[in-house]
């Protein structure tokens, strides 16, 4: 059976901490040279107000509430743009208090049903289930272990079957970085520097190590 | 010793260190010096991996990077990781300083800094040996605050990663003796118009002694804005066995056909790790490959190797073994 | 106690995350969270709403949205406890329609320019077993507004990779994005040279006040 294809590849990086979204506007972040004046310009707004600010340009989903703050992006052109994104923000707002980090990356493979099954098996194994279950399936694992060679406290990785590429396989990571109390964004950007690369490559190596699996 | 160094990377690992290794040698112990003749990517890559297997090694840098700004730039290349590959070797050449400091006790274990006429090592024993280095001058050293302070941060200002310019007035040029056999290793030292720079600032050298090397390392991969009459005339035998390492510098493979004709004209026995004149990109996707085509060039080759041995008491060169693609000029 | 007026007014009209897509920092029931997950109408989607503070203990959230008390509020002879909430509801983000699959990806280090192109130095980041590479670009071959970013030492991406359209159209692209960071704060140079000073103190350098100068 072929390898399956990752078709859609996206990132995000998630911030908990005290923030305010009137401030995020896509002429903010223009003015401050951290996205293009036309991307910018091009950006549809759904919201920017005290409590909620959400807009998106045409690779960035920004979504900032009162104790969140998420950036995301599908395309894979712009990984590196997004963390930058995420540093020149809190450069700039370096009186900001954050407490936690999350660097995460969702993977959807295209796959045909049989090695959805296959994929699931070996997952986790029916023998058991099927002694109470009838026909059970397995609709999502999470599996946890801290990365190596990190600070973070830990890396989660989920598996469902893919809502998007469907069929698909769905491989989502997670990366929890947390500081022992709520203070300004350094020691956090320090840390988005440092282990950022090093998450998304393991992230996809997971990916990768799993999916071959399904390739027997 | 070991003077500079570069990856492998097929074999994935620093190439001195895979080297030394292979021959059996106990790095942790035998490796004395560690010699990192200048801050440019291709001298430098994997050093702290030599260096943190050399647990014995005195590591030695350019005096030209003994200064405020150096420190600066090293700093500043660790922030939002502006620095491509040298600053992050310096830094983890750093933080082992910074460890062994710490096991030590001592108040500073820090680089040995190498300025003209300064001896590097001493050895009196059956095989007598010694280490000198020949450069930077003080003028030279003076002028690498200039080159650093165009990437020290200032405030508004846009966050760059340092570019290496020329010419290279600070790289350390070594002057090693074994027994009666003396060497010339050029590293990369561009010659220059100024009497107090580069390799006009060594001919004229007080400290420099008067004889002559059998051995020279081509400096600055055999380029022309490195080459000096003076050096072939007053510091080498008549045809000395030469080597150097090709690179490319912008879109020009060094050394050039007028280079190799200039450089046989000097000895008939000069070894290039590699053959001269560019690499081809690396295979990759062929929707890739179609895109970039004609773009691309590799900036260097493999991990090609010149050995020369050389007897104590001989002449000349006993063996010259040329692998992976190294050949003779 | 003035009544309120429902605070889920509306909220019927509060679209969902899609689980593949949604954040996720945890850990989840910190007391700190003020967001809250409502009970799923659908299976493997969440709503989320945002509280200022959280609702009173004891208040349970009802499959219609509307936030009731534990008593029993027909026989209770108050008016029934309104929570204390302003909530607004989270608009959906859907991804873009097209999507892109990378191929390639070099980082580039500007090291030379002349008239209407420049030079760079490229480093794999799809393999970094390969070498590093040199390659010359034109300066229309930038996105609007981006030739004034190239400066000797200025980074990019270069990647190409298939995008896939809309209208499921599949096309070989290749695109240079330069990295933006903010220029220098002050904070971030005091930092820098708080930095140096402790890499001086390790190389044994003396102090020098050349770097008071500049900032």
């Amino acid at each position: 059976m072929p390898v399956p294809n990752c078709e859609l590849d996206g990132s995000s990086i998630v911030l908990v901490g005290n923030f305010n979204p009137a401030i995020f506007h896509p002429s903010w972040l223009s003015e401050h040279g951290m996205v293009r004046e036309g991307d910018a310009d091009q950006a549809d707004i759904q919201v920017v107000s005290p409590e909620i600010s959400s807009f998106t340009t045409h690779w960035l989903l920004l979504q900032v509430t009162r104790d969140k703050f998420q950036a995301s992006t599908s395309d894979p052109r712009y990984f590196e743009p997004l963390r930058d994104l995420v540093v020149s923000v809190f450069r700039l707002l370096e009186h900001t208090p954050v407490r936690q980090m999350g660097i995460n990356r969702d993977m959807h493979f295209a796959s045909a049903i049989e090695q959805m099954n296959l994929f699931g098996e070996i997952l986790a194994p029916k023998l058991i289930w099927k002694e109470i279950l009838e026909n059970p399936l397995m609709e999502t694992l999470v599996m946890a272990a801290k990365r190596p060679d990190s600070d973070g406290k830990i890396f989660r990785v989920t598996i469902q079957p893919s809502l998007r590429v469907v069929p698909g396989i769905y491989v989502g990571t997670n990366e929890h970085f947390e500081l022992e109390k709520q203070q300004t964004p350094h020691k956090i950007l320090e840390m988005l520097n440092r282990f950022w690369g090093g998450s998304l490559e393991h992230a996809k190596k997971t990916a990768e190590h799993l999916i071959s699996k399904v390739t027997r | 010793m070991v003077v500079d160094s570069c990856r492998d990377s097929a074999r994935r690992e620093a190439a001195p260190l895979g080297y030394l290794r292979r021959l059996g040698v106990d790095v942790r112990n035998r490796v004395k010096l560690l010699v990192i003749t200048h801050w440019h990517n291709d001298h430098i890559l994997g050093a702290s991996e030599v260096f943190d297997a050399a647990e014995s090694a005195t590591i030695v840098c350019s005096g030209a990077l003994q200064n405020r700004e150096f420190a600066e730039l090293i700093a500043a290349s660790a922030h939002e990781r502006l620095g491509e590959l040298e600053m992050p070797e310096f830094a983890r050449i750093l933080e082992i300083l910074k460890a062994r400091k710490s096991a030590a006790r001592t108040v500073s274990v820090g680089p040995t800094w190498a300025i003209e006429g300064r001896l590097l090592y001493s050895r009196g024993d059956s095989i007598p040996a010694t280490v000198q280095s020949l450069s930077p001058s003080d003028s030279a050293m003076t002028l690498a605050h200039r080159e650093f302070a165009r990437y020290l941060p200032k405030y508004k200002e846009a966050k760059l990663t340092p570019v290496a310019q020329s010419p290279n007035n600070v790289a350390v040029v070594l002057w090693v003796q074994v027994a009666d056999t003396r060497i010339l290793l050029g590293s990369d030292l561009e010659e220059s118009k100024n009497p107090n720079l580069g390799w006009q600032a060594i001919i004229g050298s007080k400290v420099r002694a008067p004889v002559l090397a059998h051995l020279f390392k081509i400096p600055h991969h055999g380029s022309d804005t490195a080459h000096s009459n003076d050096v072939w005339n007053q510091m080498l035998v008549p045809s000395p066995v030469a080597m150097l390492t090709p690179f490319i510098r912008g879109h020009k493979p060094l050394p050039s056909n007028t280079d190799i004709e200039r450089i046989k004209t000097k000895t008939s026995e000069v070894y290039s790790t590699s053959r001269p004149g560019g690499w081809k990109p690396p295979r990759r996707d062929r929707a890739v490959e179609r895109l970039v085509e004609g773009r691309l060039r590799a900036m260097t080759g493999g991990v090609g190797h010149v050995r020369i041995r050389w007897s104590v008491g001989a002449t000349h060169a006993t063996d010259i073994g040329l692998f992976s693609g190294a050949g003779a000029l | 106690m003035a009544q309120q007026s429902n605070p889920y007014q509306g909220v019927n009209k509060v679209t969902t995350f899609q689980p593949s897509l949604e954040s996720k920092v945890s850990p989840a029931g910190s007391a700190q969270q003020t967001l809250l997950r409502s009970p799923s109408l659908f299976p493997g989607w969440a709503r989320y709403v945002v509280a200022e503070t959280p609702p009173p203990i004891g208040d349970v959230l009802t499959s219609n949205g509307n936030f009731s008390a534990q008593s029993d509020s027909l026989i209770a002879n108050e008016k029934r406890a309104e929570p204390a909430v302003n909530v607004y509801p989270i608009p959906n983000l859907e991804p873009p329609k097209q999507s892109f699959r990378l191929v390639q990806k070099w980082r580039g280090t500007v090291v030379e320019i002349r008239d209407a192109e420049f030079v760079a130095e490229l480093r794999d980041q799809t393999d970094q077993s390969h070498p590093r590479e040199i390659s010359t670009f034109r300066l229309d071959e930038l996105s609007e507004g981006d030739e004034r970013l190239v400066t000797i030492g200025a980074v990019f991406y270069w990647c190409i990779g298939y995008e896939l359209t809309e209208s499921r159209q599949r096309k070989l692209v290749a695109e240079i994005i330069f990295r933006r960071l903010p220029g220098w704060s002050r904070s971030e140079i005091a930092a820098v040279q708080q930095k140096a000073s402790e890499i001086e103190e390790l190389f044994g350098i003396e102090n020098s006040t050349r770097a008071a100068a500049r900032s």
